[in-house]
């Protein structure tokens, strides 16, 4: 903490308060030579040195792809409509699982598990707890595939995970009704992040170590010659750059409409916080795990004293995340105070205490998308995330800065090819 | 911060497991190994609480700070909450609350403010969090509102910096604004809002780093006898000794202490909304738009950006009869469309706006208004502090000073917040 130049309250307190004139700056400063950032850690290597990059969307996806660029010694300006996890934002919100099981698909619990080495690391870092290790529970009514095909994964990556059945559920977690369930997957290694305080402290990071942040709604710019030249801000101002990033969540497919399918559709999902009783009744996170209950409901208990925290994960019906009303529904909160009260007993009669309404962004077949666009070899975008995405942000943006500065190769599953073409 | 010998981080993982409270509780039972931990980290300070055990009952911004002023002055403290610091439940969770020392003639308020004010910025720099957004405040009003214009000597002896504006400056100073039926216009420019729920959690968090005991239970007055309170009674059956007690619960004080009569606080049901700024204009967020309060016909007020949650509208009016324990948040139809009529007038550029948040909360009102700080009349070591109705969160770290300072024997209670009050 002792190492940086600016603290954290005073990046803010200055930083982020005049976009204007920090757009100026960068646009001034554009070619000299910035304050030499922190070094990355473990390494002085600065593949980004002399490198102006532009990320759009200040989430999870954006904020920490902003901060690895600008650690790699890129000069880097982050630009967003309405601030980092706003409450449009699919990254808004107070919290999201990390769980590293993901059925077979390795790829996302190697992000997971390297998410987890940096939400600690920088938790460190920033004095802040971020990261709540209270395990995720996964329950189903038999030997789900899904959950089984992970349990190898984890245990290769050095994940602590263990299998349950039903009775063996019961006597672990007596919180649970455990009709109906018969196995259960228990990731140890898991919990929950808060969501919207991540992208602010990431942002504040990234402005901190000397990164240009501006609140502005913008749009991609020229092409020409297989390469992106400029975003366009909302007030006809322009930022030229070498490198581009479009982490946009659900405005990805408004941004770019040529694609089809669509890169993103957004669908109305519903949150809703109950209130336990008082002492907790065995369901705040001081004894319980984050869970998820085979289809449909997921959950998150404490969410730093918001309440127990339910959510239907199927997808709604379509949203749009600017003008879309964000006013929780009578049948959804009936639908899940009913799951609740069956599962978990002692909330019987619990008050709702707070609630939300966001979308996720779901790509064509539910997984990420991180490719450049096929028209600008240096325009990236980033999304996708379609309801899971959060808990990988960090490794993302490892993961993209590195591919944008030709330090990795990209990784093919999260290309733009398998949608056809 | 770096000689801390443990940092919030640990604290939180350690402290706060929830049921090592137990453990915790130990420590405090056992007497003074804390206090000396409490003594270091403010060196040279005074320590009158030096070998005095202090219980204190509600982790929201009253009792959360007073806590920490007792641990600060030497004191072992266990802090009980039944939820935790800034729950949904409590009168100080929600997202942002408003800070102004514009407190009409009582400038024991504005006092209080100026002090808490200072206080609030050190802890964020203590703690190393932006929990104060200075943004200024204006007061609007229909005509010459006596609440602000009263103030306004205060303010200037105080130091304060203000003007004072017809709704036609007004209109063109903050041309987001539609000055329409608006008179007069107080700014107070170094006023902004406080992150609520952050704040408490971050006090907790302190207290738990500088050796203070946190437990989550229901807590309620155990045996009184002598004169004195004896010890307080969790739900689970245990007790809790002390030679100090304070309860600051918040909405829960009508119901620790019923004998009062009028009631201690009345809880009422109130309606804060958070609305979506159209995209590229910041002149409708925090960044160009300071908190402000309308007074007069209308009593609204609102806090425009609550770090990037929205446009805050909330209805100042007290609302129904609240139960805080068991009452659903659920945001009503009548509120939001109320919100948004008074929001589309006043501020043009919001119309059509989404609503993006809501939050159901309660004033827990005193039969005046006012803060009650005072020992129990039968009690002399029982200290209730409550009775916001409203507006007492950003008071908290002075109130907290203060009430340490009283119960501790360094200062005299304040007669302005007794309970003798009421029984005239």
């Amino acid at each position: 903490m002792t190492g940086r130049g600016i603290s954290r309250r005073r990046a803010l307190a200055t930083g982020l308060a005049g976009a204007g004139a920090v757009l100026g700056a960068c646009r001034e400063e554009a070619g000299e030579s910035t304050p030499a950032p922190t070094p990355p850690p473990g390494g002085s290597s600065q593949p980004g040195r002399g490198v102006r990059a532009v990320v759009v969307g200040a989430g999870a996806f954006g904020g920490w792809t902003a901060l690895w660029f600008r650690r790699a010694g890129a000069e880097v300006t982050l630009v967003d409509a309405w601030g980092p996890g706003n409450s449009r934002a699919s990254s808004g919100g107070e919290t999201r699982l990390i769980r590293a099981s993901y059925g077979t698909r390795r790829i996302y619990s190697e992000m997971v598990a390297r998410a987890l080495e940096i939400w600690r690391e920088y938790e460190a870092r920033w004095d802040d707890q971020l990261f709540y290790p209270v395990g995720m529970l996964r329950m189903s009514s038999g030997e789900s595939e899904y959950a089984k095909a992970a349990v190898p994964i984890l245990r290769e990556l050095g994940l602590p995970v263990e299998e349950f059945d039903g009775d063996e559920l019961a006597r672990r977690f007596p919180q649970i009704n455990p009709e109906g369930l018969h196995y259960a997957v228990f990731e140890q290694d898991a919990g929950y992040l808060l969501a919207r305080q991540g992208c602010e402290r990431v942002l504040a990071a990234f402005v901190a170590e000397g990164g240009s942040f501006v609140a502005a709604e913008a749009a991609p710019g020229g092409m020409e010659g297989g390469r992106m030249r400029n975003i366009r801000l909302a007030d006809g101002r322009s930022v030229e750059a070498d490198v581009f990033v479009f982490a946009c969540g659900p405005w990805l497919a408004r941004l770019f409409p040529e694609f089809d399918p669509p890169l993103v559709r957004p669908t109305r999902q519903e949150v809703f916080f109950f209130g336990p009783p008082a002492g907790g009744a065995g369901l705040t996170d001081a004894t319980f795990p984050t869970w998820i209950d085979q289809g449909p409901f997921y959950g998150v208990p404490g969410n730093r004293f918001r309440g127990f925290k339910v959510a239907d994960d199927r997808r709604g019906v379509p949203f749009d995340p600017t003008t879309g009303d964000r006013t929780p529904s009578a049948a959804g909160l009936r639908a899940a105070r009913e799951y609740v009260e069956h599962r978990f007993p002692a909330l019987r009669g619990a008050p709702l205490v707070e609630a939300r309404v966001c979308q996720y962004e779901q790509s064509a077949d539910g997984n990420l998308i991180v490719d450049t666009h096929p028209e600008a070899e240096n325009a990236w975008i980033a999304g996708g995330g379609s309801g899971h995405g959060y808990k990988l942000g960090a490794a993302l943006g490892e993961m993209l800065a590195g591919q944008a500065l030709g330090e990795r190769p990209k990784e093919p599953f999260f290309g733009l090819a398998r949608f056809g073409g | 911060m770096s000689d801390r010998r443990i940092s919030r981080r640990e604290a939180l993982a350690t402290g706060f497991a929830g049921t090592g409270a137990a453990a915790a509780l130990g420590a405090c039972g056992n007497g003074s190994g804390r206090t000396d931990e409490a003594a270091t980290t403010e060196a040279g300070a005074p320590q009158p609480g030096r070998g005095v055990r202090a219980v204190v009952v509600g982790a929201g911004a009253f009792g959360g700070w007073t806590a920490l002023e007792f641990l600060r002055r030497g004191a072992a403290v266990t802090l009980v909450d039944a939820w935790g610091p800034g729950n949904s439940r409590a009168s100080s969770g929600g997202e942002t609350r408003v800070i102004r020392a514009t407190y009409g003639a009582d400038r024991i308020y504005s006092e209080m403010v100026v002090r808490a004010l200072a206080l609030w910025k050190e802890a964020g720099e203590r703690w190393n969090d932006r929990l104060f957004f200075e943004t200024g405040a204006l007061w609007m009003s229909d005509g010459v509102d006596p609440y602000a214009t009263d103030a306004v000597p205060i303010l200037a002896d105080l130091g304060v910096p203000f003007e004072e504006m017809t709704g036609e400056e007004l209109g063109r100073r903050f041309p987001q604004i539609n000055p329409e039926g608006i008179a007069y216009t107080l700014y107070e420019k170094s006023a902004g809002y406080l992150l609520a729920r952050r704040g408490c959690q971050r006090v907790l968090e302190g207290f738990v780093v500088e050796g203070g005991s946190y437990r989550e239970a229901m807590a309620s007055p155990g045996t009184v006898a002598g004169g004195a309170m004896r010890d307080i009674r969790l739900a689970s059956g245990e007790t809790l000794e002390a030679d100090l007690f304070v309860f600051a619960g918040g909405p829960w004080l009508a119901e620790l202490f019923p004998g009062f009569d009028p009631p201690l606080v009345s809880p009422t049901r109130q309606e804060i909304l958070y609305f979506g700024t159209p995209p590229g204009r910041p002149d409708l967020t925090d960044a160009a738009l300071p908190v402000w309060v309308e007074t007069g016909a209308s009593l609204f007020y609102g806090v425009p950006g609550s770090n990037y949650r929205g446009f805050k509208v909330a209805d100042d009016s007290r609302g129904a009869p609240f139960d805080p324990t068991d009452g659903d948040r659920t945001p009503s139809p009548d509120a939001i469309h109320t919100g948004r009529t008074y929001m589309e007038r006043r501020f043009p550029a919001m119309r059509g706006a989404p609503l993006v948040e809501a939050r159901v909360c309660q004033y827990e009102q005193s039969a005046d208004g006012h803060l009650i700080v005072d020992t129990h009349p039968e009690a002399d070591n029982a200290w209730i502090a409550g009775g916001g109705s409203g507006h007492g969160y950003k008071l908290g770290p002075a109130l907290g000073e203060m009430l340490a300072g009283q119960a501790l024997g360094e200062r005299e209670k304040e007669p302005f917040f007794g309970l003798a009050r009421f029984r005239a």
